[in-house]
């Protein structure tokens, strides 16, 4: 078998300039410090997250509002927008309700890649989103390598994922990762790639930001997203990385017009797990 | 109206200055007399006619025009004492001149005003000289002195960050400075992630930053002209000096070859924090080896009177890894083979053929053997000359081609084992070439005059690939271009201005305007310049910057040239500034181009400068107000928005005292506004995860910065044959805690909330150093 690696984020010396620089801050007696800093209050923005399941053939999608940065209370949630789903054909289905900030539709067959339009309206504004969803691929197998602990990374087991390539299309992935049944959920955790260069391979993703013990189980669930998603979560991502050097902050590139923060995604999902020395 | 244009232009470059009078040139070099080295900018001034006198060149060649007679002619140069000689003006004469150094050489000026008025009385503005030998005792950072940290703490200079050694001019970015080692570019020069400079001052004669008028002999860069000079060594004797201290040392040695005709000089120096990282008990840090060198030299021949050949050299190199498994090492290279000809008393030449590199690697071994490496390199031809052409005017042109050679990013993976797919970005090549001719003409005893056109333009040259984007940044077409041939030209010409008008020679009110082309363009996706940022080529989709520069200043003297005073006001305007489409990804990339976003920017600002250049205590004051801009389409939805280094206010202070003649206190302070930067406005959650809403780009300000660095030298012996000094000096002195950079975070233990939290990375830093000499 053709098996080639592929790792989950492009390889990148940025962070080894980091540690460098980390190096340098502890040699050199740096300190840190809680401090008061004065943060305008932005008129709040509507955020929506829009996930339509082709493997429950579902839509849930959730509306909430920004809130202030050091606030204390959790973020508002909006129940009086209007949410709809519409296919290639035009034909419009609405979603229900549920409160708390949720909207749903509980039974809508999806079809693999066609084109759905989300629509959230509100009295004054209408945000609307695409998403395709690609063809399905599955898992085809999960493994473990154990790494010694090296300099920027810490010893342990590596989740390894295999899975095959669609070939002639582009293919964009995104993984979670459970240890232990606990969803690993840092803006670190987000795991997005594509098929550049390995189009129609049998891929090997190393899993390098989660690290297990022996005895532990993993659960790895494998995304097949459009393009807009992995861009969304790949720009999200970005934000975990707060080094000195680092580029400007700024919002996640979202699908949605008119400034809604926040993405609708169509996708499908294949999952698996293993227990770790077994 | 064209004919009458070029009329003008022509009478401008040729002489209207046709005078009855037979004039005589007087011509000769100009050196110290104990070393031999040629003295840069001494003046050369005939007592018994104001105004009329010249500036000794970068090789300390002079050449004044004079009517038959007698006068005395007076040569100054700063720490040295002035000479008056007597010379009997018949026919065209050769005068060499040697300077002796001034006994009392600590209490100096700091930096040089050469001939005392030559502030007030040139048209040259926004210009800052440094000797090197003479800011040893300005305190630095890990006492270690350096000229880039030193060029900080003059008006309109700004640092890139805590302890760095990257810097703003006038609201330029930090690629928009031209940084020339003996006329070589120097595309990275820093070490250690920007703590050192790559220049050792031990190795160095002087250093000049152009930052208002800038000649057209220069060009490349759109903000500043930083020009360092390497020492020539002693023509007389050998000699020996060395610094040594706590992070690092050097040592010099230089002397004659052939004594009188030809000299060396040659300057190493290491530093040797790693040597402490091996004491220590973790493993971790015992194994990480981080260190850089530098070693400079330079030789020189005097073939005769009117042929001399230098030869010059840098190779810098930093190193970091990590036992066998990982290793990382960036530096640079330059070389220069120059050759001055003088074909006559009037006419002066010099050839210049430049090499210049850039260059680093990453391996990583362990388990998948990974090289990483990318490049740029210069290939540089330079034929400047200067004609004195009579009393009022001086000529100079001349053309510049340069060859470059850019390898963005080659990617080499152990065979069937392929951890990323191995990517090999085309190549590129390019031709930059640029011609000139300027003059200045003192109109009058009132009115000097700068006048220069420059012509630059940039060829990319095949093999390689070019790309065609749509709007959204698809690509839509890959042009291949064969070996040799041209693909796209751009560029254009460069007016350069000047103009004084002195009321008396205490004071005098000068104007300028510049244009500069900038053809590379430094990609980084950070806020300070790291080793392994991209210099990326103009081409189809990336136009040139433009920069246009106009700036007015008045200049006073006051007490015989004890107190220099100046104000200077500017206005710039950027073309075709870069920034980045969010998340773009700009390592190995080779549609890197797709990933960029163009606008404008501008500048302005007031820069006021109080300086006291001799006495017990002397040093100078400088405050700049500024505001600095950009507007991209693509960001903060078009608005302009203040850049990064946008700092409205910039103090530095800086002084020196002799409080005995072996004891020298020295105190520097620094205030700026903090930068410009991005925070959140607000949250929200996506996913179960809180993250910032951001609303505008540079919205808010970091807190302001300070700080108080102290100084001690010691002078611990000083005869003829041997010196030595002890330095010792406080960095950061009353332990101010400036925020390198604020993290918006949740707090740990409560997911929740957030916080702002503030990372600082130095408190007061020691160190000492011993300095010798013999």
């Amino acid at each position: 078998m053709n098996m080639y690696n592929k790792s989950p984020k492009k390889y990148r010396p940025i962070y080894f300039i980091s540690f460098l620089a980390g190096v340098c801050v502890m040699c050199l007696s740096g300190c840190e410090k809680v401090i008061d800093v004065d943060l305008n209050d932005a008129n709040p923005q509507i955020v929506i997250e829009g996930n339509l399941s082709f493997d429950d053939a579902a839509l849930e999608v959730k509306v909430t509002k920004t809130g202030s940065y050091f606030g204390k209370e959790a973020a508002e949630t909006v129940d009086d927008v209007y949410v709809f789903l519409e296919n290639e054909a035009g034909k419009k289905v609405d979603a229900f309700p549920l409160g708390q900030g949720l909207y749903k539709i509980e039974f809508y067959p999806v079809r693999r890649n066609e084109e759905y339009t989300l629509h959230v309206e509100t009295e004054t504004k209408n945000y609307v989103a695409k998403s395709k969803i690609p063809a399905p691929v599955a898992i085809d197998s999960l493994s473990y390598s154990y790494q010694q602990e090296v300099k920027f990374f810490d010893g342990g087991y590596r989740i390894l994922l295999y899975f095959s390539d669609p070939p002639d299309e582009k293919n964009y992935y995104r993984a979670k990762v459970y240890k232990n049944g606990e969803l690993q959920n840092e803006t670190s955790d987000i795991i997005v790639f594509d098929d550049s260069g390995l189009d129609g391979r049998v891929i090997q993703v190393t899993l390098r930001g989660q690290v297990f013990e022996h005895g532990d189980t993993a659960r790895v669930e494998m995304f097949s997203i459009d393009e807009n998603a992995w861009v969304y979560f790949s720009t999200f991502r970005e934000m975990a990385n707060t080094n000195p050097g680092s580029p400007a902050p700024s919002n996640p590139v979202s699908n949605f017009s008119n400034g809604a923060l926040g993405y609708f995604s169509a996708w499908s999902v294949s999952e698996k797990q293993i227990i770790i020395g077994e | 109206m064209l004919k009458k244009i070029i009329i003008v232009v022509v009478l401008l470059f040729t002489g209207i200055f046709t005078n009855a009078q037979t004039l005589y040139v007087l011509s000769g070099n100009v050196t110290d007399m104990s070393t031999g080295e040629s003295l840069v900018g001494a003046a050369v001034a005939v007592a018994e006619k104001d105004g009329i006198g010249a500036f000794s060149n970068s090789y300390g060649f002079y050449s004044l025009s004079l009517e038959s007679g007698e006068y005395r002619i007076l040569v100054q140069f700063t720490g040295y004492e002035t000479m008056v000689i007597p010379v009997d003006l018949r026919k065209n004469t050769k005068l060499d001149i040697e300077l002796n150094k001034s006994n009392y050489e600590i209490g100096g000026v700091v930096v040089t005003g050469q001939r005392a008025d030559r502030n007030v009385t040139s048209v040259e503005m926004g210009k800052v000289q440094l000797a090197p030998k003479q800011i040893e005792s300005i305190p630095v950072i890990f006492g270690e002195p350096d000229i880039l940290k030193t060029i900080q703490l003059t008006a309109g200079v700004k640092p890139a960050g805590e302890g760095n050694s990257g810097f703003y001019v006038r609201g330029g970015g930090i690629d928009q400075n031209l940084i020339l080692l003996d006329e070589a570019p120097v595309y990275s020069a820093s070490h250690l992630l920007g703590f050192f400079s790559v220049f050792n001052s031990e190795a160095l004669k002087s250093a000049s930053l152009l930052k208002g008028s800038i000649p057209a002999e220069f060009g490349g860069r759109a903000s500043s002209v930083l020009d360092i000079q390497m020492n020539e060594g002693n023509m007389k004797r050998h000699g020996v000096s060395g610094n040594l201290g706590l992070i690092s040392s050097n040592l010099t040695v230089e002397g004659p070859i052939v004594k009188d005709k030809s000299s060396f000089m040659l300057s190493g120096r290491r530093t040797y924090a790693d040597l402490f990282l091996n004491l220590s008990s973790d493993d971790d840090i015992k194994n990480t080896y981080l260190y850089f060198y530098d070693l400079n030299m330079k030789a020189n021949y005097k073939i005769d009177g009117k042929n001399r050949i230098y030869l010059s050299g840098y190779l810098g190199r930093d190193d970091f890894g990590y036992k066998k498994e990982f290793g990382f090492d960036w530096g640079s290279i330059t070389g220069t083979l120059r050759w001055n000809h003088i074909f006559s008393e009037r006419l002066f030449a010099n050839t210049s053929l430049i090499f210049s590199n850039y260059s680093y690697n990453i391996n990583v071994l362990r388990d998948l053997d990974l090289k990483i490496r990318s490049e740029i390199q210069d290939v540089n031809l330079k034929q400047d000359f200067s004609f004195y052409m009579n009393a009022d005017n001086t000529l100079k042109f001349g053309f510049n081609i340069i060859n470059h050679r850019i390898l963005p990013g080659e990617v080499r993976v152990n065979e069937g084992y392929t951890y990323i797919s191995p990517e090999n970005i085309s190549r590129r090549r390019a031709v930059e070439w640029a011609g000139y001719v300027s003059n200045s003409w003192r109109t009058s005893d009132k009115i000097k005059l700068y006048y220069g056109l420059r012509l630059a333009l940039f060829s990319n040259i095949g093999p390689g690939e070019f790309y065609e984007f749509d709007d959204s940044g698809e690509l839509i077409e890959t042009i291949q271009i064969g070996k040799g041939k041209s693909y796209k030209t751009q560029g254009g010409l460069e007016p350069r201005l000047g103009f004084n008008y002195t009321f008396t020679n205490r004071s005098s009110v000068k104007a300028s305007y510049n244009r500069i082309y900038q053809f590379l363009h430094l990609l980084t996706n950070s806020t300070t310049t790291t080793p392994t940022d991209l210099w990326l080529p103009s081409s189809n989709n990336v136009k040139p910057q433009i920069s246009d520069q106009f700036s007015v200043g008045y200049f006073q003297n006051f007490k015989s040239n004890e107190f220099e005073s100046s104000i200077e006001f500017y206005y710039k305007n950027l073309q075709n500034q870069i920034d980045y489409k969010n998340g773009a990804d700009l390592m190995f990339n080779s549609t890197v181009e797709s990933e960029l976003v163009f606008g404008r920017g501008w500048a302005y600002g007031a820069e006021l400068m109080l300086k006291r250049n001799f006495g017990r205590l002397n040093g100078w004051f400088s405050y700049t107000w500024s505001k600095t801009m950009r507007q991209f389409d693509e960001i903060s939805n078009g608005n302009p928005f203040p850049a990064r280094h946008d700092r409205t206010h910039d103090i530095s202070v800086v002084a020196m005292y002799d409080i005995t003649r072996k004891l020298k206190l020295s105190a520097t302070w620094v205030f700026y506004t903090g930068n410009a930067v991005t925070f959140p406005s607000g949250k929200y959650e996506i996913d179960g995860k809180t993250i910032g809403y951001y609303t505008e780009r540079n919205g808010y300000r970091m807190p302001d910065y300070h700080r108080m660095d102290l100084g001690l030298v010691w002078q611990l012996r000083k005869t003829t044959r041997f010196e030595s000094s002890l330095n010792f000096s406080v960095y950061n002195a009353y332990a101010r805690e400036n925020a390198y950079f604020i993290d918006f975070r949740t707090k740990e233990d409560n997911p929740d909330e957030t916080e702002a939290v503030q990372v600082s990375l130095f408190r007061a830093i020691p160190s000492i150093s011993y300095r010798f000499k013999f």
